[in-house]
């Protein structure tokens, strides 16, 4: 029998063609206490590439993510990001990593004790050190402005609707001109109208900062809207890689429900 | 097998100890993260302390009167009244206010941001959150809380000497001239030092409860919880320590 | 690996806990072990009644607390052993036969240990008793007291009566501090004693001059004299006469200088008559106040032409300038 890991070498490269690789994962496993959250994960991402993981809640897609970036621990298998085995760095080369990459948090996690301006300048402050101000009023409505938000600099997070959070929240990761985007649920407990305008600003921040993406979702639609690559991941395992359309057409029972709505 | 969760928590605790101070020593410096938590940490209890320490001095001059001038010592009022702020009073009330406050204010604090993944957010920026968020609150309340103390304690004395002048019309400097003849450099310093170990308790336990809090809303009630309680615990168990040891110099 | 992280783990938690345990053991311990920093050395005593002292009361020696109780227990009725815990550096400062007694510090009645250090040669040791003087009874101590206070009592009455007697010029001290009437006899008597042996001395000079004349014999007398027995009897008697007039010079001359002493020297306006220093003294407060407010004069001087006060010395003038008009004004009309 096939296993996963097999399966994909000999997709990926059937569909990517020779992209260069940024991050890839082997084997990867995580259980929490009796719980096992992901069984046995490899998957690669190609430069430039927008890789959607699909699966219900409670799959694990977002401690897939979040070990890929360090914040969970994974239990065994290897994780390689832009060439970094990120199991063993130390904290410090963790963070020099960490800088290369955006991470869009489900809450869009904005610190709500600042202003929108600050949100934006705190990442630069304290780990590009920068300080003057002309260069920080520079980058914040640079940065604004690519998610379309540059007149909120002033308010605070508790005056922004859900949407504008999401935006402001990409935004506070692109300042840092990230070479992977890692969006989690980024289309979740949003409206259709909404969902799309975000979905639309995915694929413009693909275009404009040359980025490759990996997308957690569990909405249909975002998938659709962003993909030019599926993951389904039933179990803990993934289990199914093909583009939408081919997707559309399977007779899973674990993931032909997505598209019976 | 059941000690095997507390060790596990107490390795945790350790480590969390450990890097607090490998951080206030080695990291690139929080200082103006630091000013902002002092001012915090004083703006936030300052009404509170000067509240609750006036009443303490006025209380307890009011109840130790009674007992001294029954073998017409009244006159040892102010020596009783002192020692008892400086050395015990004036420490343990601001030490338990500012548990109360600091302590469920952290806590909650780091709670919710944990539960909104905005720790994980700085984290992923590689903006060490540790040292801004955790280092530099233990940091406010372990240089705090001495000031605060030196505070309590003179508005302590200040609302004993103004029972005392209501009661006996005794003068401000008669007052205050018994008062600093009968404390002695050792009480003081070693007041000092018990609010030290005071501020750093609460600073900690809050950080620790927040900073490792369980996600969802009620992590936020039980880590500003158990912020508080095991704060307020610590105070009188490093009272007590903090006695022994005084007593070796006294 | 997982698995081996874990058991370290769990390893440093039991670290820590294990250590925080005994730090906390420790912190107690070394609280009631008082004498911690300094080696102690125990003498024990011997007391009858030991008046509440209990354990950790201080003991002294020269007032410098020198150690702690360590025990008080009560061996037989009448006889309760306490325990001494010394510092050792002190130990060179305590003989063999120092005493111990209870003594009581402050207005509230600790009792602490009090400790004479002794003379003999040798110097107490480890384990050592050391002689116990059991403090008198409180009452007893009371009763003394009372008596010493019923005595001090009668002793003031006493004095007072008398002192009003002197006050009142009643009684020979009396009168002469007041100058009553038998001081003036007195320094009359000493006056008529003066005169009259300055009268005594000339008379004798003259009954030399008149022995000589009849001694180297012009006249009848010599023959008289010259019979040897009355020549013998007669000389006697005039030595004799010499001797009474000098004593009665003498004693009349350290008279008066009593009488003169008593005079200026009693009271103030004596002082002030009799002594020229005090008087010199007054002169110089006199000048020095003089000269004092002259310069206080030149100050005001100065002031006035300070600027800082310039102007408000200005104004007065002015203002007194006003008033002098003014006051000629009406006077004019």
């Amino acid at each position: 029998m096939d296993t996963s890991a097999d399966y994909l070498k000999k997709s990926s490269t059937a569909k990517m063609g020779n992209r260069p690789i940024v991050a890839s994962l082997r084997h990867v496993k995580k259980s929490f206490g009796a719980m096992e959250v992901l069984r046995d994960i490899s998957l690669d991402l190609h430069q430039n590439e927008n890789l959607v993981i699909l699966g219900r809640s409670g799959t694990g897609k977002s401690v897939l993510i979040k070990c890929m970036v360090g914040l969970i621990r994974a239990d065994t298998g290897e994780i390689n990001v832009l060439g970094c085995d990120v199991r063993s760095l130390t904290p410090d080369q963790l963070d020099e990593l960490r800088l290369q990459i955006g991470f869009s948090f489900q809450g869009s996690a904005l610190y709500d004790s600042m202003t929108v301006r600050q949100n934006l300048e705190f990442p630069l402050k304290r780990n590009k050190a920068i300080f003057k101000k002309k260069e920080l009023e520079d980058l914040v409505i640079n940065a604004l402005k690519d998610v379309g938000l540059e007149n909120t600099s002033d308010k605070m997070p508790s005056e922004l609707s859900g949407g504008m959070k999401k935006r402001i929240g990409i935004a506070r990761t692109l300042i840092l001109k990230p070479k992977i985007m890692l969006y989690d649920e980024p289309t979740a407990g949003l409206d259709p109208i909404t969902a799309t305008e975000i979905n639309e600003l995915i694929l413009s921040v693909r275009e404009k900062y040359n980025t490759s993406s990996i997308i957690i979702t569990h909405d249909i639609s975002c998938a659709r809207q962003t993909s030019d690559r599926i993951i389904a991941l039933v179990n803990g395992l993934n289990k199914e890689e093909s583009t939408f359309d081919e997707l559309k057409q399977t007779k899973d029972p674990d993931l032909a429900p997505f598209f019976s709505y | 097998m059941k000690f095997k969760p507390l060790l596990l928590r107490s390795a945790d605790i350790y480590q969390f100890f450990q890097r607090i101070f490998k951080q206030a020593f080695h990291a690139p410096s929080e200082w103006r993260e630091v000013l902002k938590q002092c001012f915090a940490v004083g703006n936030r209890s300052f009404f509170l302390v000067t509240f609750t320490a006036f009443l303490a001095g006025v209380v307890f001059t009011r109840q130790s009167r009674p007992s001294l001038s029954s073998f017409g010592a009244e006159s040892w009022l102010p020596s009783l009244v002192s020692q008892a702020v400086i050395r015990s009073l004036g420490p343990l009330i601001t030490g338990l206010i500012c548990a109360g406050k600091l302590g469920s204010n952290i806590g909650a604090e780091l709670a919710s941001m944990k539960v909104t993944e905005q720790i994980d957010a700085m984290e992923v920026s590689g903006s060490r959150p540790f040292s801004f968020l955790v280092v530099s609150r233990v940091t406010a309340t372990t240089l705090m809380l001495p000031l605060l103390v030196v505070y309590a304690d003179c508005v302590a004395l200040l609302g004993s000497f103004i029972t005392v002048n209501f009661i006996n019309n005794t003068g401000f400097k008669l007052y205050f001239n018994t008062v600093a003849s009968h404390i002695t450099y050792l009480d003081i310093f070693s007041s000092l030092i018990k609010a030290t170990f005071f501020g750093f308790a609460i600073g900690f336990i809050s950080s620790y409860a927040g900073y490792n809090s369980d996600n969802g809303t009620t992590g936020v009630g039980k880590a500003a919880n158990t912020a508080v309680v095991i704060s307020m615990l610590f105070i009188f168990i490093i009272d007590l320590v903090m006695l022994q040891f005084i007593n070796l110099f006294r | 690996m997982e698995e081996d992280e874990t058991k370290q783990r769990v390893k440093l938690g039991a670290f820590v806990i294990g250590g925080m345990l005994l730090f906390v053991i420790a912190a107690i311990f070394i609280g009631s072990a008082s004498n911690f920093f300094s080696r102690t050395f125990v003498v024990s005593g011997i007391f009858k009644n030991v008046e509440g002292l209990k354990e950790g009361d201080k003991v002294w020696l020269s007032g410098v607390q020198i150690g702690t109780v360590k025990t008080v227990r009560i061996v037989t009725v009448g006889e309760v052993v306490v325990s001494l815990s010394l510092k050792e550096k002190q130990n060179d400062f305590i003989r063999k036969n120092a005493t111990a007694s209870i003594g009581s510090d402050g207005l509230i009645g600790n009792k602490i240990v009090v400790i004479q250090p002794g003379n003999s040669p040798e110097v107490i040791q480890d384990g050592d008793t050391i002689n116990a003087v059991s403090p008198a009874d409180t009452q007893q101590l009371i009763n003394i007291a009372k008596e010493v206070g019923e005595n001090t009592r009668s002793i003031t009455l006493d004095l007072k009566t008398i002192s009003s007697k002197i006050n009142k010029g009643q009684g020979i001290i009396g009168e002469l501090l007041n100058e009553g009437a038998f001081s003036k006899e007195l320094r009359l008597t000493v006056h008529n004693l003066k005169a009259t042996g300055e009268n005594t001395a000339r008379a004798s000079a003259e009954l030399s001059g008149l022995v000589h004349d009849m001694k180297h014999g012009t006249g009848l007398l010599p023959t008289l004299i010259s019979d040897t027995s009355f020549k013998s009897v007669f000389a006697q008697t005039l030595v004799n006469i010499k001797k009474v007039s000098k004593n009665a010079e003498v004693m009349s001359r350290s008279l008066e200088s009593i009488t003169a002493k008593m005079n200026n020297r009693d009271n103030a306006v004596g002082v002030l008559l009799a002594d020229t220093v005090f008087a010199h003294k007054l002169q110089n407060t006199m000048k020095n106040t003089e000269s004092a407010s002259h310069k206080l004069d030149e100050n005001m001087e100065a002031l006035k032409h300070n600027f800082l006060t310039r102007g408000y010395f200005r104004k007065k003038a002015k203002q007194e300038k006003k008033e002098k008009e003014k006051l000629e004004r009406e006077k004019n009309k």
